[in-house]
């Protein structure tokens, strides 16, 4: 059995899960209007972190400057979350996993100045110093497959820990928005210049955010009370599209099928998806859902707090659906009002108390990919 | 299987390996140098594989290593955002999405990601996949190495047909030793076909 025993976020919301988790419940959100060089000075909605923010809980972390702020986030989450657990990170028995899409990628961008090594844009390279510093003795595995990156770091910790490979795994998801990543969505026309509404009706494009997260997973229970176990998790292609999700939403109802195999539908409290509010998106997680049969079963997205943090979404919203597990409290979906999808799922506008003991995580994204996992009490 | 190909300028030698191979599939040119190499190296694999053409593969699992992820295209597109910021370049700047081709083009369903490696020699891919095996029914492996940066361009991959429910002890071997030791020579390999393909100028 793989237990979540510790875990951290990092978000313009706050540097502890704690932060994060009662400033969601107070329907705050990080994300907030800019008009800068970042995106061509083309008016544009992100949750983005403050950099002397990050600084200044470095400086009391690390005397050390040869750290890129990716790292510094990175190092930062998991250092938060080791402090909540007993686990050694520099024991044989810990394997550490990042989840990110493009790391330090803007340090490839000539306006941006910098004094590190060409070779730190490599996601390896940038992973092996984040282990380094907490002296692990594995080289760390990094996985980067689009917005399922950190959902896909989460199942392959649980697999890897089934097969006694390793006691502990420390999975951190991390990704920031660099003019890289912000010009490349605003090409794509997937970006909204408002606050985003999941699956409303006004849906009308994404908004980026920056972000951090740690989870630590062992085959040990620590805690008797509130210890929430991961179950099962699945990936798939939908085959279809590199940059449209599938229309009948075949890959990610085919996860859905397989990561609730042998489970009762009935013990869901909630899922907790993607939820971008791009209209292809939410088109096709609602037909997805429905296809599943799940359509009566609250459904939040939690993209109108902190934004879509790419590599670090699927970890941060986790730690959440955790916590809501944990309260039996489930967030209302920031900015959603009246349903938009043609699929009539049952999206939670409101908070609401949850009683029963298991929800599901769900992700897609470019490349066609899809990622579930089920977590319970 | 190794395919070279000599006095070719090398900015041309994925689409002139593509037209050698007699392949139909006008996509291809849209694609990156990443995703291109690993379609290529997966067409030739595939064409003697058991996998029907157009039907859904879900019991099939693509899961591959990678240094430099999407390096080549990202300064592409790092350098039009200097005019026109290219969204047809942008979807290519990740790693994944080499798997995503291949898996449109054989209809693959099933498990797939990419691992960000130092080197082509991973304990990491073997580990993952034989962990995967232990929970996901799957039916044939493709894994292995992609690799494209200006220095060095690198398919090595491996087409894997269980024999049965999981994989044995000497087909688990086998893949350590295909992605630790790089050993695509092996001509006494019968559990699965081999193909290999590296960028060769004379």
């Amino acid at each position: 059995m793989t237990y979540l025993i510790s875990d951290n976020i990092v978000s313009p919301l706050g540097f502890s899960t704690e932060e994060n988790f009662s400033a969601i419940m107070r329907q705050q959100s990080a994300i907030k209007m800019y008009n800068d060089e970042l995106n061509n000075h083309i008016p544009y909605c992100a949750a983005l972190m403050n950099q002397d923010q990050i600084n200044e809980k470095w400086n009391s972390l690390s005397d050390e400057t040869a750290y890129t702020r990716f790292e510094k986030m990175a190092i930062l989450s998991i250092q938060e979350a080791l402090n909540n657990s007993n686990i050694d990170p520099a024991s044989p028995d810990t394997l550490f996993i990042l989840s990110t899409t493009k790391g330090n990628i803007e340090l490839i961008d000539p306006d941006f100045p910098h004094h590190f090594s060409p070779d730190r844009v490599y996601l390896w390279k940038s992973a092996q110093l984040i282990g380094q510093f907490f002296e692990n003795p594995h080289p760390p595995i990094v996985i980067s497959s689009a917005c399922i990156s950190g959902v896909t770091a989460l199942i392959t910790a649980k697999r890897l820990l089934d097969c006694d490979a390793y006691k502990n795994v420390i999975v951190c998801g991390a990704d920031l928005i660099s003019r890289f990543v912000m010009t490349g969505f605003q090409s794509l026309k997937g970006l909204s210049d408002q606050p985003c509404r999941p699956y409303d009706k006004e849906h009308c494009g994404l908004n980026l955010g920056e972000g951090a997260a740690t989870i630590i997973l062992s085959n040990r229970q620590v805690t008797v009370t509130n210890s929430i176990k991961l179950i099962r998790g699945s990936i798939s292609n939908d085959a279809h599209h590199l940059s449209a999700p599938s229309r009948t939403g075949e890959g990610l109802y085919q996860s859905i099928i397989r990561t609730l195999q042998h489970f009762d539908i009935e013990q869901l409290a909630f899922i907790n998806t993607h939820g971008t509010a791009t209209v292809y998106n939410d088109n096709m997680e609602a037909i997805a859902i429905t296809r599943a049969q799940l359509q009566e079963v609250p459904v939040s997205s939690l993209k109108g707090y902190l934004g879509h943090t790419l590599g670090a979404a699927g970890v941060i919203e986790t730690v959440l659906t955790a916590h809501s597990l944990v309260h039996n409290k489930l967030p209302g979906t920031y900015g959603f009002n009246t349903i938009g999808t043609p699929d009539p799922i049952n999206v939670v506008k409101e908070n609401s108390n949850i009683t029963q003991p298991a929800a599901l995580k769900t992700a897609s994204g470019f490349g066609g990919c899809n990622a579930t996992l089920l977590l319970s009490k | 299987m190794i395919y070279c190909k000599e006095s070719v300028e090398k900015s041309d030698f994925l689409n002139e390996a593509y037209r050698d191979l007699k392949i139909e599939y006008p996509k291809f040119f849209k694609m990156d140098a990443l995703s291109k190499l690993a379609f290529l190296a997966a067409e030739v694999l595939l064409k003697e594989s058991i996998l029907a053409k157009n039907a859904p593969n879900p019991n099939t699992a693509v899961i591959l290593s990678n240094s430099a992820s999407s390096i080549e295209v990202d300064t592409r597109f790092q350098a039009s955002m200097r005019d026109f910021p290219s969204p047809s370049l942008f979807v290519y700047t990740l790693p994944n999405v080499m798997i995503g081709e291949i898996c449109i083009r054989h209809q693959i369903t099933g498990e797939n990601m990419v691992l960000i490696t130092e080197s082509q020699n991973s304990k990491s891919l073997s580990d993952i996949i034989i962990a995967i095996d232990q929970e996901v029914e799957i039916q044939h492996y493709l894994i292995g190495y992609v690799d494209y940066t200006e220095e060095k361009q690198e398919a090595l991959l491996a087409w894997i047909e269980k024999q049965e429910k999981f994989l044995t002890q000497k087909e688990q071997a086998e893949i350590y030793s295909f992605t630790i030791n790089q050993d695509y020579s092996k001509k006494s390999c019968k559990f699965a076909h081999f193909f290999f393909i590296k960028l060769i100028i004379i």
